[in-house]
């Protein structure tokens, strides 16, 4: 291990990367939830509980995309949640400009609100099906008192042009839309409050890879043009390699590795994030043999006891990774894995990489 | 319905499935019928995938359920043929589809919690098809099943059988979902986005999963799928639908590595990269513009041409038949057929990663 140890938890990698200039400050958030997983086990008494965060900590710099990465189950939508209260943490500080928004009363709760938003993964869930589009756009600014009755026709006109739709939209429904305009008018709709953080859950996973492309290109328009600060979540990689100024890769309730995409995605120092990477569908493993281990599945985020919460799937595992869990070291300039053996070597990585997506035998 | 495809030729072993000419539509409110496949055709090996792609709402996945007959009412298949080893499939009726479906058509769905009976246990309805399509009595169905969990890969096969869907995680569901399908060992495997649902490396697990049964069984397989590296990981062939037409065909390398038809060029050029991304700093993705027409209310001519950056006034007449524009590759695209985009293209760079 040459890295250089930054604390004993992944608290430690709050002062990270956010300097002076943080905006939104994650500090240690743990949050289990208990799985009523039917009547007879609500009944027990004995339930499962799920650690869908243990102690995680981030800090988004303004104007700054933070993506987080992982599979279904890694606590990146938990997160997202808790950054924006409508997930109350067990324990850990949410700060937003510095003000710890686990600590506001309901008022200043609501004004803070307005300033961070979210689009979510499903844009026809997510919009009132018998509202037209200006209502849906126009609803969040009225709530927050933004505009007077008289602004908003017009109000709405600049925001759906604003995310690239004609203004006549404002009068149709939701469903006479396409995929790809609802999921504008949910962002129209996000931007209606003048926020200036958006919390995108997912948002372009539904769409076809055209449309996503343009949605893509959308974030990055707006992102500069209103100086947005972004987190971004998305189980995608290529996707976060194109948006995200950092990467946060989540696995069970942690942050396993964080950087900059150009470095995490060509040197992953964490064994999970280089089995991410191996996994990405393409034309070069066209022809690899078939499976060696195919008996694989991610493991819920049950209460794991002490050690790496990725040793069971991790070729790397040694005895030290059953018995400490892995603190947070720093991997290269502006990069930090969780694990044991974090920059044992590419050729490591490799070999993790091919183990775990266990259908590679080259 | 005029320009069927003349200059196909067909390999010279007889294909698994050679589908010609097949027309699907969908009454609408007018007098029209939206043509939700049109004149599609092609053809499967034996041992080989064929993918088919395209956005939403291009036919892609009824041209699938036709092969199966399962086109939903009102829907119905108005022309064209579908031979299965030389047996024509479409106008066979409900009693003669109980016999074909499981035992030499199969189909896999996206979504295996719709698709799965959630009030039966995985056994019930594994043992289900054993003894149904291939008449074994209920012991040797149930040793069967476990046989068949084990070699989709589930663990603990002899307990799982007990088990209902909800029980089971997305992937192994997948994995129920494909036991099932080749349960009675169907020659001709139809799987509609198998992996869209599922993370990443649960994909990558059931790709390999498919790829490997395929070539132990010798199976022709279509993998419906919008995402081209998926495609491009396990198809041999790639067949590229818009509006119910099939737009280009041809060995998926050729074809993603020098797209004919405009919109395969768009399609490819839109797809995030992970290499390359920051390679010159942020850059904004290529994008098609536009969106893809109602089936009801087609362009004239070709359908693709409003969005294309190519596009002739000609394009407005054009039939959109497949023709050859390049040794391997057909194309509907009247530009293309008339010259052939060369292989050092600009963009190179950005398709040779994919």
């Amino acid at each position: 291990m040459s890295g250089r140890a930054v604390g004993g938890g992944t608290s430690a990698a709050a002062g990270v990367g956010g300097g002076e200039d943080a905006l939104l400050r994650i500090e240690g958030v743990s949050k289990t939830f208990i799985a009523a997983s039917g009547l007879r086990s609500a009944k027990r008494g004995d339930r499962e509980q799920v650690r869908a965060l243990d102690d995680v900590s981030l800090t988004v710099a303004r104007h700054e995309t933070v993506a987080l990465v992982g599979e279904s189950g890694s606590g990146k939508s938990t997160l997202a949640r808790v950054a924006m209260r409508l997930v109350e943490p067990d324990e850990g500080r949410v700060l937003l400009d510095g003000q710890d928004l686990l600590a506001m009363d309901r008022p200043s709760l609501i004004a803070a609100r307005r300033r961070i938003q979210m689009v979510f993964q499903d844009p026809y869930s997510s919009l009132n099906p018998r509202r037209t589009v200006g209502y849906a756009i126009a609803e969040p600014a009225r709530v927050h008192r933004l505009v007077s009755k008289r602004e908003q026709a017009t109000y709405v006109q600049q925001l759906l042009e604003r995310v690239g739709l004609p203004g006549r939209l404002a009068g149709r429904l939701p469903r006479e839309l396409s995929g790809g305009q609802r999921q504008r008018v949910a962002i129209a709709r996000a931007l209606a409050v003048k926020p200036e953080v958006l919390v995108a859950d997912e948002a372009v996973s539904a769409l076809d890879v055209s449309v996503q492309a343009q949605i893509l290109n959308l974030f990055e328009t707006l992102r500069d043009e209103l100086h947005l600060t972004m987190l971004f979540i998305s189980h995608q990689l290529p996707v976060v390699a194109h948006v995200a100024d950092r990467v946060a890769v989540m696995y069970l309730g942690r942050i396993v590795e964080l950087g900059a995409p150009e470095d995490l995605f060509t040197h992953p120092a964490h064994p999970y994030t280089a089995g991410l990477i191996q996994a990405q569908p393409g034309r070069h493993r066209r022809n690899s043999k078939p499976a060696t281990r195919r008996h694989s599945d991610i493991p819920t985020a049950e209460l794991t006891g002490r050690g790496c919460s990725y040793r069971d799937r991790c070729p790397l595992a040694t005895q030290i990774c059953h018995d400490t869990q892995p603190p947070t070291v720093s991997v290269g300039s502006e990069q930090y894995a969780a694990c044991h053996h974090a920059g044992e070597g590419s050729a490591a990585a490799q070999e993790t990489a091919s183990a775990l997506s266990s259908c590679t035998a080259n | 319905m005029i320009g069927r495809p003349a200059s196909e030729s067909s390999p010279a072993e007889q294909p698994l499935l050679s589908v010609q000419g097949l027309s699907i539509g969908f009454p609408t409110r007018s007098e029209a019928v939206a043509m939700a496949a049109d004149e599609v055709s092609f053809e499967v090996q034996a041992g080989h995938t064929l993918g088919l792609v395209g956005e939403s709402g291009c036919g892609k996945s009824v041209t699938l359920r036709a092969l199966i007959g399962l086109v939903a009412y009102p829907g119905q298949v108005v022309g064209g043929s579908a031979k299965l080893e030389g047996r024509e499939l479409l106008g066979l009726s409900q009693h003669e589809w109980e016999r074909v479906r499981g035992s030499k058509v199969a189909m896999i769905f996206q979504d295996p919690m719709s698709s799965l009976n959630p009030i039966y246990t995985v056994g019930n309805q594994l043992c289900e098809v054993l003894r149904l399509k291939r008449g074994l009595r209920r012991e040797e169905a149930r040793s069967e099943a476990v046989r068949l969990l084990d070699h989709v890969g589930i663990r603990a096969a002899a307990s799982r059988l007990r088990d209902y869907p909800h029980q089971l995680s997305g992937g192994m569901r997948q994995r129920v979902m494909i036991a099932i399908a080749i349960a009675a060992r169907p020659r001709l495997l139809l799987a509609d986005e198998p992996t869209t649902a599922l993370d990443v490396t649960v994909q990558d697990q059931i790709l390999a999963l498919i790829a490997e049964l395929r070539q132990q069984m010798n199976m022709g397989t279509i993998l419906v799928s919008h995402d081209l590296s998926v495609v491009a990981q396990v198809c041999d062939e790639i067949a590229v639908m818009y509006a119910g037409r099939v737009v280009e065909r041809g060995p998926v390398d050729d074809v993603l590595e020098n797209p004919q038809h405009p919109y395969t060029e768009g399609l490819a050029e839109a797809v995030a990269q992970l290499q390359g991304a920051h390679a010159n700093g942020r850059r904004a993705l290529k994008t098609l513009g536009g969106q893809p027409p109602s089936l009801s209310d087609l362009p004239p001519g070709c359908s693709f041409a409003p969005r294309c950056r190519y596009r002739q006034p000609e394009c407005e007449q054009f039939d959109m038949h497949l023709q050859r524009s390049t040794a391997t590759q057909l194309t509907a695209c009247l530009i293309r057929q008339r010259q052939p985009r060369p292989r050092a293209g600009v963009g190179d760079e950005r398709e040779a990663v994919l």
